[in-house]
């Protein structure tokens, strides 16, 4: 029995809940081969990109047979192939290519990796212009985020990560998720934290410093230090968990917090984050204030 | 010598060709003057290009001793203070890995070529 499952033309986090609802769709089949087509989408970010890869690993782990029909655009399509997506399908990367701008192929973690890490900060550096001590900073929250993704995910599923930078929109996009047991599960198995009742309170609290899941360990550093940088650098983050999601909006005059319910819950947690790299302007730490003038 | 920033470069301070303007009169006098007071009249650049063309690259041929006697800021904003000193830190650094150091070294002293950042 097959299950054809046609994804939208925008593979965005605009569109988190019809992404969602169809991953969702895919995850509970009791079908044994999911088909997923994305032959109509034209453009997708490393949100969607993280999302699918991840669905489709859950699929494969179910020991269902996952098929792809590849998108009819052929920019689409190289897109894909080049970001490492054909990896997830073992697609053959005949007629792929380089993408010239620069990104972080779309990958699958099982620990830590620092030369990813190294990698992020790569991309970032092309456009932003930032002193040691912050791109320090960024690596220790980077890595922050991502060993907070595979203690939530508490199996081997580990985490995605992503990373795309938009030469003509100037912006760049980081996508890490993983597939575990979201953050309102994770920051309740601390009995401080045992109160929490619905997504939004989870997703608020995991942004405050110091907050973490991880019992007796000095953390809660991540979150708190990538979404003050981000309200410097007057960009966008998103905190997608469970059936809550937030997005930081700093893009405009004025600050917004907007949130959202998904239909269906995510179990896990995604965090992308929309850099605004048209400003130019140095970033530095506080503490940075040694000067020669 | 005074340098008056917001009279010369006609409050434009963005770009390099903006920035070379300063740089051309900081070479041409360097050692005549014995100082230079920089007046930025309180205006906000935050423009890593002009704030290197004008003054990070005399990083590349001067130290940190001779760029404090030479060079004096007044009016310049914390923000600008802040970049123009990371500028000057990583020109130094540059230096001292000798990245480029002899084509960036003749550019300031020779026909005032841009350096890519």
């Amino acid at each position: 029995m097959d299950k054809r499952l046609c994804f939208p033309k925008l593979q965005t986090i605009g569109f988190s809940n019809a992404l969602i609802n169809l991953c969702y769709s895919a995850r509970t089949a009791t079908e044994d081969t999911i088909t997923f087509d994305l032959s109509k989408t034209d453009f997708i970010t490393p949100f969607g990109l993280v999302l699918l890869a991840g669905t489709v690993a859950e699929c494969l782990a179910q020991n269902k047979k996952a098929l792809y029909k590849s998108p009819e655009q052929k920019k689409t399509k190289q897109f894909l192939s080049g970001i490492g997506f054909n990896q997830f399908f073992s697609l053959s990367t005949n007629g792929g290519h380089t993408i010239e701008s620069p990104n972080v192929q779309l990958k699958r973690l099982k620990q830590i990796d620092y030369f990813l890490t190294d990698q992020i900060l790569a991309v970032f550096g092309v456009s932003l212009h930032m002193t040691t001590g912050v791109v320090g900073s960024l690596k220790l929250a980077l890595n922050e985020l991502m060993t907070n993704a595979f203690d939530h995910s508490e199996s081997s599923r580990g985490c995605y990560v992503c990373a795309q930078s938009y030469n003509r929109s100037k912006k760049i996009r980081l996508c890490i998720a993983d597939f575990g047991i979201g953050i309102l599960a994770a920051l309740k198995r601390v009995p401080e934290y045992e109160y929490l009742r619905n997504d939004y309170q989870a997703i608020k609290l995991a942004i405050r410093e110091g907050v973490t899941s991880r019992i007796g360990k000095e953390a809660g550093y991540g979150l708190t230090h990538i979404h003050r940088f981000i309200k410097v650098n007057r960009g966008k983050m998103y905190i997608l968990s469970g059936k809550g999601k937030i997005l930081w909006d700093y893009t405009g005059a004025k600050e917004r917090e907007k949130k959202q319910t998904m239909h269906n819950a995510f179990k896990g947690a995604i965090i992308e984050l929309e850099i605004n790299a048209a400003r130019e302007g140095l970033y530095f730490l506080e503490s940075e204030r040694e000067q020669i003038f | 010598m005074k340098i008056d920033i917001k009279e010369i470069t006609k409050k434009r301070t963005v770009t390099r060709e903006d920035g070379e303007k300063i740089q051309i009169i900081l070479n041409e006098a360097w050692d005549k003057e014995e100082q230079f007071i920089i007046d930025f009249d309180n205006v906000l650049v935050a423009s890593v290009s002009f704030l290197d063309e004008a003054f990070g690259q005399l990083a590349l041929c001067h130290t940190k001793e001779t760029l404090q006697k030479k060079l004096k800021f007044e009016n310049i904003v914390d923000y600008d203070k802040a970049l123009l000193n990371d500028i000057l830190y990583s020109r130094f650094r540059q230096r001292e890995l000798g990245e480029d150091g002899p084509s960036i070294h003749k550019s300031m002293h020779g026909k005032h070529k841009k350096v890519a950042v």
